[in-house]
């Protein structure tokens, strides 16, 4: 948890530093983009068992990994809390392995929607020409 | 060509030309160090031993020099759109071409052969300008446009397009590294990069940049790489070859 808090804050940091970066008429380069486009957000069903509940998010993490990598958009670090996930079910550490598969599986709906997102959104990352 | 014309407001002391080396012709202070680097270049054993590669012959009895000549000049020919294969072709695709149509197995892309055969061929076609046609055909258009798009996609978890760095911040600083711009990023290569200890090609280059965001790369000479390619290769048209060269 503590990695991930440190990860959301570099991003902000980059975000902060580069604000005001950008040539007008261009977004600044960690603009987040219009707000991550809807992506179905998974959630096990309730009443499992930790051995029943990190299989499932496990699975659920691989589909939507899967995905990503088919939208060309996948993540080094949800391929890295999935092999995480899968280690720690393996040596029967359901509480870790629940932990890094839902880790893995926000991390691959993040990607999942940042391939949404720029289906579009790349067309206005090129200067414009000038106005004639 | 607005990318062209944004890079000429953003560098006017900067003729188009000289972009042909990179970051070396925005940053005074690294390229007094590169020139440096040059006067004893690192990558001359890797031209040296793709020298000899290039000579030897294959089982057959042919060999490169049956496919490029006796001088290995072709690398202004690469990458172009192929129609008959409706696909860009990139040099390392024609080497490992070449090889199959006189009966040898393919090299590895991110092997130190191919590195060291395209290092030679660099070097015997250095001062070519490229020279990429527009694009003929719908098919070669939509190459282009799949490189063009790769080029402005934001990937991995740190959220960065091709452009964030080196569109909207060229020429700022990134922690200690100075931040290129795009004109000039296929002109020499494969490098001799201090970071790798060796020669390596521009598509190693690319997965380098996709894993510094945090995005899973995608394999030498695959296609979103050769779109890719193309797209800055066309970008690029008009600066000269000068291959293969040193970065840090």
């Amino acid at each position: 948890m503590i990695n991930y808090l440190s990860k959301i804050g570099v991003l902000s940091l980059v975000g902060i530093l580069c604000a005001g970066c950008a040539e007008p008429g261009q977004e600044s380069v960690a603009d987040a983009t219009d707000g991550p486009a809807a992506v179905q957000r998974a959630e096990p069903p309730e009443g499992l068992d930790p051995a029943a509940r990190a299989t499932w998010l496990i699975e659920a993490a691989q589909a939507a990994y899967a995905d990503s990598q088919a939208a060309g958009h996948a993540w080094v670090t949800a391929s890295r809390a999935l092999e995480d996930a899968r280690t720690a079910a393996a040596r029967g550490d359901f509480a870790s392995a629940g932990a890094q598969g839902e880790k893995a599986l926000r991390l691959a709906e993040a990607s999942l929607a940042q391939a949404r997102t720029e289906e579009g959104a790349w067309q206005d990352r090129f200067p414009k020409p000038p106005a004639q | 060509m607005a990318l062209r014309d944004y890079y000429a407001g953003r560098f006017p002391q900067i003729a188009l030309e000289d972009h042909r080396d990179g970051v070396y012709a925005i940053d005074a202070g690294a390229r007094e160090q590169w020139m440096e680097m040059e006067e004893f270049p690192p990558y001359e054993f890797a031209v040296d031993e793709g020298a000899e590669l290039f000579s030897t012959p294959f089982t057959s009895g042919a060999g490169y020099s049956d496919c490029f000549g006796d001088e290995g000049d072709v690398a202004g020919q690469f990458p172009h759109f192929s129609e008959e294969e409706a696909t860009v072709v990139t040099l390392p695709m024609a080497v490992n071409a070449c090889r199959d149509s006189h009966g040898e197995a393919p090299l590895a892309y991110e092997g130190a052969e191919m590195a060291r055969l395209t290092a030679y061929i660099a070097y015997a076609s250095r001062g070519q300008q490229i020279n990429v046609p527009e694009p003929a055909s719908a098919a070669a258009a939509a190459a282009y446009q799949a490189g063009k798009r790769f080029y402005a996609t934001r990937r991995g978890q740190l959220n960065f397009a091709c452009t964030s760095c080196h569109v909207q911040l060229a020429g700022n600083r990134l922690r200690a590294e100075r931040l290129s711009a795009s004109l000039g990023h296929v002109t020499h290569w494969p490098v001799y990069r201090f970071k790798w200890e060796d020669v390596g090609s521009l598509h190693k280059r690319f997965q380098e940049c996709n894993s510094q965001v945090g995005a899973e790369p995608f394999d030498e000479q695959s296609e979103p790489y050769r779109n890719l390619e193309y797209f800055l290769a066309y970008m690029s048209n008009g600066l000269e070859l000068n291959g293969p060269a040193t970065r840090k």
